[in-house]
């Protein structure tokens, strides 16, 4: 499946900004059997200087400030991503998940040694006793890697509402696991902290998802904006993605943006202004499209 | 106790008479009445002195401390924050024998230090090899992830360092600290040996004490070792946090003795990854900043989002190699208290050779069979949080309440990573005046402070002697009621 993303998001300040420094997290990661074919960042006003690199996790990022006074910052990152069906086919998880936890720590390959450093806290993830003991609900002794998580990902979209109201982007997963109530972003860190708790490498992933099924089923939430879910570290088939919004095995469905620890590695734009004024509003489109 | 009646003078006077010895192994006497080699001319001078002599001579040292305003900061204190630096007037003397095994010590430790560092942020050999477990890495608050793969100039990471070194009871040297992110209170040493300079200004030749004035020119020498290549005529600056910091005199102190500007973030600005200090003659471009701000606070674009103290984008210039930070970010992961542990391994492991200087035994709090331990008793153990310094967050269990256990219990096996314990060590001692006009023996310690420039290792003789100015008190931290003594490294 091959599609073309359009992610725009417009600040508009309340007075003028005179400079801003921004660092910019929308190119789409190329992978095996996930291949970025293109992509762009247009950036209004033109900055005065851009620059790219790759950050810790292997995500592409675009730095760029602007030096003219203005108003509104428009940034629009497009691209053309071919999605086939061989990317997260699950390897055999039937290994019981004990295997895994007790075997990443003295993990010397590469793959092990890379997948044991998502297995703690990380800044906006912090960990305690009640995410393990709702994690160990799906996760009981001596059960196979893969239906542990397919449980508990169905429980969590069933015991978890989805509200767009309910909480922001600092809201903790403390907070969210107490309310059961929030959207992509909070059921992913929930999702990780259980993980993790329970010993398991697990990590946030960005991207964006198609909304409608291609057999023309059910709508999907998460759409129109930038979708987040969840991959965990299994020691025999590698990396698993989970959606525990939707309840669903990421497939063609689910264009890769980045991947974290947690959101606060990968946040979409994030920048430094001066002035600007006390306030400013933000808006954000996504549009996937399949192309043709 | 009487003294050596060989080398007493006619004087009856003997400030040493009430000198009451302890288990800790004593700097200036061997035993009652038997100074050690090296102390014996500044004995014999203070026999020859009297009471009142010493005295004045001690009212003459606070006069010009006060004076000159050297002042440090204490937070977490009610009334006023702002402190004279108490200054013992007897100094602390080293040998030169001893000496050279503290300076190889230090150097020896900084070069594996540093060659962790770049290994961490780049192959990570030591933890493919099962030298130390990446979960220590992974979980320390101090690994800068930004930092993997980044070129540092001549792979120096930690080019200012202060190492804490205390001498058990058997009479080794040993390292209970590396501080490698922003370590301070040389200025301390600097103008403490001014002071002593004008009490005793003829004692220093006597004695034969090695220099330290230097200082301040090697520092210089190092900082503009680093600067990036084609930079003719680097623009070195101290970025300082700004006047409330705790050390802001000695920003203020080292940058002028250097010769450099003294600027804060509002005085930079970064404009294509490159850093510009403004000036009354428009911006000038920066080449190496020597920073005493915090890696969280360096940079808002790319750390700690709330900080107004660094410079947006300076991560980024630095990353592209148009500016040098010293030290680097990222310095902090080696001197984590639990990665402190494993200081001797990682000698072995890069160098190939044993430590000269030793650690202080260290329990990890992560060690179930250790935790357990030192739970089971924290009356004996100094109990410290990995990320702190300056002696906040540390439990020292002889000198604790049953409460104050209980808090710590509590603390540990709610984040075990957080913590380490050590047995409680016997300082050495070392004749200090007390308010009343009399000598007692206090704990001390000592930081040296080591340089490494693209050149060369410098290892100025001598340091901050630290002293724990309560009797009995083992804690020499300055913003814990320490003071200071001035270190004298004898030639011989």
């Amino acid at each position: 499946m091959i599609y073309q993303v359009s992610h725009k998001t417009i600040y508009r300040y309340r007075s003028p900004v005179s400079f801003g420094n921004h660092v910019a997290c929308l190119s789409p990661r190329s992978l095996p059997h996930h291949a970025c074919e293109w992509s762009e960042l247009q950036i209004d006003p033109p900055p005065s200087n851009r620059h790219e690199r790759i950050d810790y996790f292997g995500n592409r990022l675009t730095l760029f400030s602007i030096s003219d006074p203005h108003s509104e910052l428009k940034v629009e990152a497009r691209s053309r991503v071919n999605v086939d069906s061989e990317f997260r086919k699950w390897g055999d998880a039937s290994a019981s998940w004990e295997e895994t936890a007790a075997s990443v720590p003295s993990d010397r390959s590469r793959s092990g040694l890379d997948a044991y450093q998502f297995a703690f806290e990380s800044p906006r993830i912090r960990l305690n006793e009640s995410f393990a003991r709702y994690a160990r609900l799906s996760f009981r002794t001596g059960r196979p890697f893969g239906e542990a998580l397919l449980d508990l990902t169905a429980r969590m979209h069933q015991e978890f509402r989805f509200d767009g109201n309910a909480t922001n982007v600092r809201t903790t997963p403390d907070d969210v696991f107490r309310l059961k109530r929030g959207v992509c972003q909070d059921f992913a860190h929930v999702q990780i902290a259980c993980l993790r708790s329970i010993g398991l490498p697990a990590r946030y992933v960005s991207g964006y998802l198609r909304t409608y099924s291609a057999a023309g089923g059910a709508q999907l939430a998460g759409g129109d904006v930038s979708h987040a879910w969840v991959a965990t570290y299994c020691a025999n088939a590698g990396w698993l993605e989970v959606d525990p919004t939707n309840n669903i095995v990421p497939s063609e469905g689910h264009v890769t943006l980045a991947w974290g620890r947690d959101y606060g590695d990968i946040s979409p734009l994030r920048g430094i202004i001066l002035g600007g004024g006390r306030e400013h509003s933000l808006e954000v489109r996504v549009h996937l499209q399949p192309a043709a | 106790m009487a003294a050596n009646a060989s080398l007493l003078p006619n004087s009856v006077h003997d400030p040493f008479s009430n000198y009451a010895f302890t288990d800790a192994y004593d700097e200036m006497f061997a035993a009652p009445g038997r100074p050690r080699p090296h102390y014996q001319k500044l004995y014999r001078r203070m026999l020859q002195q009297s009471a009142d002599e010493l005295q004045r001579s001690k009212q003459q040292a606070d006069i010009s401390f006060l004076n000159q305003g050297i002042t440090f900061t204490v937070y977490g204190r009610e009334e006023g924050t702002e402190r004279i630096f108490p200054h013992d007037l007897l100094p602390r003397v080293i040998s030169g024998a001893e000496w050279d095994v503290i300076e190889r010590g230090l150097k020896q430790r900084v070069q594996a230090l540093n060659l962790f560092l770049r290994d961490v942020y780049h192959e990570r050999r030591i933890i493919k090899d099962g030298i130390i477990p990446g979960e220590l890495l992974y979980t320390c608050s101090q690994f800068r992830r930004h930092m993997r793969g980044i070129k540092i100039p001549r792979d120096i990471y930690v080019s200012i360092c202060g190492t804490d070194l205390i001498r058990t009871p058997d009479g080794n040297f040993v390292v209970l600290e590396d501080n490698l992110r922003v370590p301070s209170g040389v200025s301390y040493m600097l103008t403490g040996r001014r002071v002593m300079k004008e009490i005793f200004p003829r004692l220093f030749h006597q004695c034969g004490v090695r220099p330290i004035e230097h200082y301040s020119q090697a520092l210089l020498a190092t900082l503009r070792s680093l600067t990036p290549d084609g930079r003719a005529h680097p623009r070195i600056v101290l970025l300082t946090p700004g006047i409330y910091n705790s050390a802001y005199f000695e920003h203020a102190y080292l940058a002028r003795q250097m010769g450099i500007e003294l600027v804060e973030g509002r005085d930079l600005l970064v404009h294509d990854n490159v850093v510009y200090v403004r000036t009354t003659s428009g911006l000038q471009r920066v080449d190496v900043i020597y920073r005493r701000v915090d890696d969280d606070f360096l940079d808002p674009l790319t750390f700690r989002q709330d900080s107004a103290l660094g410079a947006a984008g300076l991560f980024n210039a630095y990353r592209a190699g148009n500016v040098v930070l010293a030290n680097a970010v990222g310095t902090g992961v080696a001197d984590d208290k639990a990665v402190y542990a494993y200081v001797p391994a990682i000698i072995r492991y890069y160098l190939g050779e044993d430590p000269v200087l030793n650690n202080v035994e260290t329990f990890l709090m992560t060690n179930e069979t250790e935790r357990a331990h030192v739970c089971g008793n924290l009356h004996r153990y100094v109990v410290k949080a990995v990320g702190e310094s300056g002696g906040y967050g540390m439990l020292v269990g002889p000198h604790s309440t049953r409460e104050q256990q209980d808090e710590f219990r509590k603390r540990i096996l709610a984040d075990p990573r957080n913590y380490i314990a050590q047995p409680t060590l016997a300082l050495s001692t070392a004749p200090c005046f007390t308010d009343d006009g009399r000598i007692e023996p206090r704990h001390i310690d000592l930081r040296p402070y080591v340089l490494y420039g693209a050149d060369e290792i410098t290892v100025v003789p001598g340091g901050l002697t630290r002293v724990a100015l309560r009797k009995g008190s083992l804690v020499v931290n300055s913003s814990q009621g320490g003071g200071s003594k001035d270190t004298w490294v004898l030639y011989q």
